[in-house]
């Protein structure tokens, strides 16, 4: 009645995000927002360009600005100048779409739907809001909207049905995102490690399926910067301990039960057969 | 048979209470199951959520199960804190009155509460009679029945808890997620005193309790004697 069937892990789409090519302009943000029909957030001062601060259920898709001091020395042919400045790494972050997405585990309607793709996507309809699926996202990805549903970036789900590239995708202008197979992407990623970049999304831990759909690759210097802050090494939470419990407890209970029941069955055949054989020596 | 000759084990408000305990339980047990493993419990839900689905013109599949399970995270809502005041006037009217009985096993040492314990598990399980020491010594409940009401003490105060944490307080996820595993492991325990609850009431040696507590609240003297003497003696003093 409501069966889960995440797609093989080299199969369905995947996205490599190169933020080496980020230059932060936001529109893969926008073309986000205006293609799901999310409505325009009042924005509020914040200490860095990050804006709306964290993801909402109007804003699938936020680029998150670190910013770090940076010492530079110029050198001149007559001198040195050494300047301080800041640096700024920005990340166009939204749902990974985990390979075993732990957010559709653990929803109580079977709400979230994996596409084919590999596209974990809240459906709206079905949601009844208890949140199970921020609690089980190593991400803390989903939010909840204003109608008490949750809401999440949907890969653009029903562009890639129709031969499109998420809007997010499409919309870069310097070419930030691959969009392609997993396995491609893979490769891509793969290449990408091999030439000194540091590669998030590929050997992750089995909570969220080994790896996710959204890989992101950084030279050493702004990966160090940004990715303790976004992407756990250890991508799991406590709700694993819940999974793990449920996976022992459920048939494990249900085991002593029938156990009990059959020392039951015998108990009261040796019952009535003492008594049947009182009643006869009477 | 005269009235002399039975003893009354279970009151009106326990049995009272005990009927409003099997009905909310099996409530929130039956809610609870959909809320924690849709994938093997949906049809439980099924049948009251696709008449719903049908009335609001959903779909009849998945529509059906939303709308069941919405209603089931209602009813758990609702029933739990009810469940859980009714639990806790109760218990504060047993401390209160001094009719705790319970408890007062685990005054015995511990000893004496392993042998007795290990004496009724190898009765049920084998068969064996019970040493005549271990019969004599028998309280209103054995050891064993209050080990797993300890365990089920516990699994209440758990689901308690984190059930109203849950349901009422505005959590951090990190919070949410904690409560939902205390909730978790609550309900486990709390399964596990009802398997052993079950169990040693509808062994056939304790099979008349069923009756008493479904009933009018008496077992017969000579009955009580066997299975619970030091209550016996007790009560009887008190006379």
């Amino acid at each position: 009645m409501v069966k889960l069937k995440f797609p093989g892990r080299d199969e369905g789409v995947a996205v490599v995000v190169d933020l080496d090519k980020c230059i932060g302009c936001r529109a893969c943000q926008i073309a986000c927002q205006e293609w799901n029909g999310r409505k325009a957030l009042n924005t509020t001062f914040s200490p860095t360009f990050t804006n709306p601060r964290d993801l909402h259920a109007d804003a699938w898709k936020v680029v998150f600005f670190h910013e770090f001091p940076l010492s530079k020395t110029l050198k001149f042919a007559e001198a040195e100048a050494a300047i301080n400045t800041v640096e700024v790494v920005p990340v166009p972050y939204n749902c990974l779409h985990c390979a075993e997405a732990p957010c559709a585990r653990a929803c109580p309607v079977g709400a979230i739907k994996v596409s084919p793709e590999g596209a974990v996507v809240i459906e709206p309809g079905e949601c009844i809001g208890c949140g199970y699926c921020l609690d089980a996202c190593p991400y803390n990805v989903p939010r909840r909207g204003s109608d008490g549903k949750y809401y999440k970036c949907t890969f653009c789900v029903d562009r890639i049905q129709s031969g499109l590239e998420p809007a997010c995708v499409e919309v870069c202008p310097t070419n930030v995102f691959t969009f392609t197979s997993m396995r491609e992407a893979t490769r891509i990623a793969e290449d990408l490690r091999a030439r000194g970049k540091k590669v998030y999304g590929l050997s992750l831990d089995g909570y969220v399926g080994g790896r996710v759909r959204w890989i992101f690759a950084a030279s050493e210097d702004k990966a160090s910067r940004a990715f303790p802050a976004m992407f756990p090494e250890t991508p799991r939470n406590s709700n694993a301990i819940r999974e793990s419990l449920e996976g022992i407890a459920i048939p494990g209970l249900s085991l002593a039960s029938v156990f009990a029941l059959a020392v039951l069955a015998v108990a009261w055949w040796r019952a009535r057969r003492t008594t049947s054989k009182s009643e006869g020596a009477t | 048979m005269a009235e002399r000759d039975e003893l009354e084990v279970a009151s009106v408000g326990y049995r009272l209470t005990h009927w409003l305990n099997l009905i909310l339980f099996l409530a929130l047990l039956i809610t609870g199951l959909v809320l924690l493993e849709i994938e093997v419990f949906a049809y439980i839900i099924y049948p009251l959520g696709a008449p719903i689905a049908t009335l609001l013109g959903l779909d009849p599949g998945t529509g059906a199960v939303t709308a069941g399970v919405q209603i089931a995270r209602m009813l758990h809502r609702l029933v739990g804190p009810l469940w859980g005041f009714i639990i806790v006037v109760y218990v504060a009217y047993l401390l209160v009155s001094g009719r705790l009985e319970t408890l007062r096993v685990l005054r015995k040492p511990v000893g004496q509460q392993l042998r007795e314990a290990l004496a009724i598990i190898s009765h049920y399980l084998l068969g064996r009679e019970l040493p005549e020491d271990v019969r004599k010594g028998l309280d209103r409940h054995n050891v064993l029945a209050v080990y797993i009401t300890l365990l089920l003490a516990i699994g209440v105060v758990l689901v308690g808890f984190s059930g109203l944490a849950i349901a009422y307080l505005d959590l951090t996820p990190s919070l949410h997620r904690l409560m939902l595993l205390l909730h978790d492991i609550g309900f486990y325990l709390t399964v596990i005193f009802l398997i052993g609850h079950i169990f040693a009431t509808f062994h056939p040696s304790n099979v008349i309790l069923i009756k008493a507590i479904f009933g009018d609240g008496r077992v017969p003297l000579s009955w009580a004697r066997e299975h619970m003497n030091v209550y016996v003696e007790r009560v009887l003093a008190k006379r």
